[in-house]
């Protein structure tokens, strides 16, 4: 690259501003968002959890309408019968068609999952930002009472509140909220307290905006990066907790049924050879669709924060050069003997 | 400092306190009789047992009763089984439940925090990624499932350990595996985590600087530095092998607290039902309260207010 | 004049990039420069020019990768110990070996820097016994004198306590105490007063010259505020875009300073003596992007001489005195532009000590 500069290439005469300019090199600016997209549909595994998300929450909602049997038909005739072509995952010992069952057991399992992630978040949020923003007795108070609750292991929660509203979706959620909202309201809290005195919050306020304005239009955009991974973590998080609840006796009551339900019960048949496929596709589907929200989230969380995928990129070539020098030195001290 | 340790030792009682009071209002909330559920034919001798119970009483007084009886760490009778008190069946289940806790914590958290540690050491190495599968694992297949499968595998097919039931030792291994598998994903995580964040420090610049060796800087500096935040999350995470320790029982026919707890809330059966939940939050809450004074005592930064 | 001191640094071409996943950020692009024993070299610049990049690589702190050393040489050398090496041939492990022994380092920020779970006195033992053979009771002995010597009052209480209990000029010292543990031969100071009050500022600033004469060390110190720079430095290099783009004795940098951003640079600093209505001056613009470096003069886009040769080939060096050189078109014999600079004093105006000075360009 370096040629030797001689006198007569070179032109002394000044540029105009414009030639100038043309010459300074600005990178694109980048905006925030449509770059994390970009991020994350680069991620292969990102987008195989999407599709996965996608055709589970498709199945769930049309699979039950398409299909000839209803959940709760029980046909004693049918009972136990192996998959089939007339019933692809089988069915049960009162002969009901598992197919049908399982997407009427996603259907609840994905609504325990969002609004199990989404109530307590939301809950939470308003409380923290009360507690942040309003700060002396108030927030001391909200935070006693925050540590008090979080001494409750949450499972004595979900009991109690199940056992007063009965085992429904819709108690599930509450059990969740009222166990659940005091982690996102101390995180909360905390962004509050970190951004109240910033320059931008306090500029909002000299223009009299007012609290909740800034609380949701100035200091809640900065912390939608962790909001998002926050929320994709407990979604399936909620639909473990169903499961495990469903486990030890404490989920939905029949009729109604969820994913959990029906691999709780089909956890009798694990060695039974003729009716194992009640054990497996109820506990299949709800695997794959925890698994997909997880690897989701965690994919979601490297696309806000690339830092740490450049550091396993480095940490990854740093062990190759690593791997070389060593294979190098076991070549010259071969060469040497 | 005893100043400090006097004011963490009366917010957990108020903790106690508090928890006591809420459950005992939820539970007399539970619609039923108890003793009608214990024997639905005898309808006249639930009557006289809720009178000879005091549960017809305003339930104020009840609650006095309750507190009082509290006081003198007596949790009562069970209303379902006569003449069983709730202290006798924690005295004789806790410590099976204890002992399962206690023995996936030693084995759990030793084991995931090492393995965090060579993740974080090795990133993208093949410790990481058997590390990464196993969070994939515990966190996607629910407890019950995974359980069932090392059951399958390790005793029914191998005959390595007895499937269920808890005699000598070697029963314990299986549940105590099942029940630290989560535990372990979820410490290696949390440390993988905080030594790369440890390692972004400059102290850990300055200590290259020096000229101290690689070993030196992850062992003194970079570990040291991220144990401790792992510290204060050991008392919620106490409250979470518990529940654990529900499903681990169950499939496992362990003889703990955990059955006893779900049975007496499907029986009504108050006292049983309030004397395990407060237990358990006595247990929990005096967790934290160690773990609290611990962590003053190992990390200096904490201010003593 | 001055008597030839021994040469402790000397780095010679060096080129230093950043391999990301994004591509390589050309950090330092082939810079050299010379440290002498007992002698403050100032590097100068904004930030992001590649400073602290450099004398990083001269300690080799840089994780490599990311960072890889592209090309050049540091040599170090001590006739005393008889060592001459290159540093940039060494491994991690032989690395060891030199710092803090050899070289020491002040960070910017000293709350961060020091390991908030250790006591201070246990962090600079640690230093102590890792070069020395020393007990643990005699490196407390030394870790308590030097603390004195940086001027910690009753020092052996500050041995025991932990960082956070201090405040940042008490903990800039203990960094100080830290460097100075093994008597290192040069000291770097990344900005190690920027994050200091005005008043600590300067205190800490008379404990590094003191220290300086009583040792006779050399200091790299990095920095970007001028005021420290006249205060502290023998030398000034001036930094622009990962090259050193004009270097020189202080006061040849101060009053006849030739390149443009340091004109800038210079321009940008207030004056209590001028009190007439003279407009501080700014630097337009931002610096080039490391991803793609221009090929012509990094400062092109923002220099206000910009001439046609200046985007299309990167400058020469050109030096005016012996200790002084700057890379600039400007300076060229076959340049006629002539120009008063806003600093100093004139650019190729005949206005130095013996009528006209002659530019000479170095073979590129």
């Amino acid at each position: 690259m370096k040629e030797k500069i001689i006198s007569e290439m070179l032109d002394f005469s000044p540029v105009s501003e414009k030639e100038r300019d043309a010459e300074q090199i600005i990178r694109p600016s980048v905006r925030y968002w449509p770059e994390v997209w970009k991020r994350l549909f680069r991620n292969k595994l990102a987008v195989l959890c999407i599709v996965i998300i996608g055709l589970i929450l498709l199945c769930a909602i049309i699979m039950p309408i398409l299909s000839p049997y209803e959940f709760d038909e029980v046909s004693l005739f049918e009972s136990g019968l192996k998959p089939s072509a007339a019933h692809f995952f089988g069915t049960d010992a009162s002969g009901r068609d598992l197919w049908t069952r399982v997407w009427i057991g996603a259907r609840a399992s994905l609504l325990i999952g969002f609004l199990g992630a989404l109530t307590p978040f939301i809950i939470g949020t308003m409380i923290g930002a009360i507690a942040g923003w309003y700060g002396g007795r108030i927030d001391m108070i909200i935070m006693r009472v925050c540590d008090i609750m979080l001494c409750i292991p949450s499972m004595i929660y979900m009991i109690l509140i199940l056992m007063v509203m009965g085992g429904s979706v819709s108690s599930l959620v509450v059990a969740m909220a009222i166990s659940g909202w005091m982690g996102s309201a101390r995180g909360f809290r905390g962004r509050v307290l970190q951004f109240k005195n910033k320059e931008f919050t306090l500029a909002a306020k000299t223009q009299g905006a007012s609290a909740p304005r800034i609380i949701f239009r100035h200091i809640l955009p900065n912390i939608l990066g962790n909001i998002a991974v926050g929320l994709s973590g407990a979604v399936p998080g909620a639909i473990f907790m169903e499961a495990g609840m469903a486990y030890i006796g404490l989920g939905v009551t029949p009729p109604n049924i969820s994913l959990g339900q029906l691999s709780t019960d089909g956890i009798t048949y694990f060695m039974s050879p003729t009716k194992f496929h009640l054990f497996l596709y109820p506990s299949l589907v709800i695997s794959i669709m925890i698994f997909a929200f997880f690897m989701f989230g965690n994919a979601l969380r490297d696309a806000l924060d690339p830092r740490l995928r450049d550091e396993e990129y480095n940490a990854k070539r740093m062990r190759k050069i690593k791997r070389g020098q060593k294979r190098e030195a076991r070549k010259l001290g071969k060469a040497a003997v | 400092m005893i100043k400090y340790v006097a004011k963490r030792l009366l917010i957990s009682l108020a903790t106690v306190w508090a928890i006591a009071t809420i459950c005992f209002f939820l539970i007399r909330l539970l619609p039923g009789n108890p003793f009608i559920v214990a024997n639905p034919l005898d309808i006249t001798n639930a009557e006289k047992m809720m009178e000879y119970y005091g549960l017809n009483d305003p339930v104020w007084m009840q609650y006095v009763r309750f507190m009082n009886s509290l006081l003198h760490l007596d949790f009562g009778y069970s209303l379902a089984h006569a003449g069983r008190s709730v202290n006798e069946v924690i005295a004789q289940y806790f410590p099976v439940t204890a002992q399962l806790a206690i023995q996936a914590m030693l084995f759990g958290i030793p084991t995931g925090t090492l393995l965090g540690i060579l993740s974080a050491y090795k990133r993208g190495g093949s410790v990481d990624i058997f590390a990464q599968l196993m969070t994939i694992l515990t966190t996607a297949i629910p407890a019950y499932v995974l359980a069932a499968i090392l059951q399958l595998v390790l005793s029914v097919k191998l005959g390595w350990f007895p499937a269920s039931g808890w005699e000598t030792q070697k029963y314990t291994i299986l549940p105590t595996l099942c029940l630290s598998l989560g535990m372990i994903s979820g410490h290696c995580r949390g440390m993988r985590t905080l030594m790369l964040e440890v390692g972004q420090q400059d102290y850990l610049k300055t200590a290259k600087a020096k000229g101290l060796s690689e070993v030196r800087i992850i062992f003194f500096h970079q570990i040291r530095n991220a144990l401790l935040p792992m510290v204060t999350n050991l008392g919620l995470e106490i409250a979470g092998l518990l529940m654990g320790s529900f499903v681990i029982e169950k499939i496992f026919s362990v003889p703990g607290l955990g059955k006893y707890f779900v049975n007496s809330i499907n029986e009504l059966d108050y006292t049983m039902a309030m004397g395990l939940v407060v237990f358990q939050a006595v247990v929990v809450v005096a967790a934290n309260f160690v773990v609290d004074i611990l962590y003053v005592l190992i990390d200096p930064r904490v201010k003593l207010d | 004049m001055e008597q030839k001191k021994e040469r402790l640094i000397d780095v010679k071409d060096l080129e230093v990039s950043f391999m990301t996943a994004n591509g390589e950020v050309k950090a330092v692009r082939g810079i050299d420069f010379q440290l002498d024993k007992g002698e403050t070299l100032a590097i100068v610049g904004e930030s992001g020019c590649g400073k602290s990049v450099t004398i990083q690589t001269i300690m080799r702190l840089n994780l490599e990768p990311p960072a890889v050393i592209k090309g050049g040489s540091i040599t170090y050398t001590n006739s005393e110990k008889n060592i001459k090496v290159d540093i940039t041939k060494l491994n991690n492990k032989q690395m060891q070996a030199y710092r803090g022994k050899e070289f020491s380092m002040i960070f910017q920020d000293a709350m961060t820097s020091l390991n908030p779970t250790s006591k201070v006195g246990r962090q600079i033992v640690e230093a102590i016994r890792k070069h020395t053979a020393l007990s643990y009771m005699e490196a407390k002995k030394n870790a308590i004198e030097l603390l004195g010597k940086v001027g910690l009052p009753n020092p052996e209480a500050v041995f025991s306590r932990y960082p956070h209990t201090m405040s940042g000029g008490q903990r800039q010292r203990v960094m100080i105490a830290l460097a100075l543990s093994c008597n290192p031969s040069i000291l770097f100071a990344d900005e190690p007063t920027t994050a200091l009050d005005v008043t600590i500022q300067s205190q800490i600033l008379d404990l590094m010259n003191t220290i300086k004469k009583e040792r006779d060390m050399g200091i790299i110190f990095i920095t970007h505020n001028l005021g420290v720079v006249a205060r502290m430095a023998d030398r000034v290099a001036v930094m622009y875009a990962g090259q050193i783009i004009e270097s020189g004795m202080l006061r040849e940098i101060f009053y006849q300073p030739k390149h443009p951003y340091t004109w800038g640079l210079l321009g940008s600093v207030p004056e209590l003596k001028k009190s007439e209505n003279k407009r501080l001056l700014s630097i337009p613009g931002t610096p080039p992007d490391l991803f793609a470096p221009p090929k012509g003069c990094g400062f092109a886009a923002r220099c206000p001489y910009c001439m046609k040769a200046c985007l299309d080939y990167m400058p020469g060096e050109y030096s005016i005195t012996d200790s002084h050189f700057a890379r600039c078109w400007l300076l060229d014999e076959e340049c006629s532009t002539r120009i008063t600079p806003p600093v100093g004093r004139a650019v190729n105006t005949g206005d130095s000590d013996d009528g006209v000075f002659k530019t000479k360009r170095k073979e590129n």
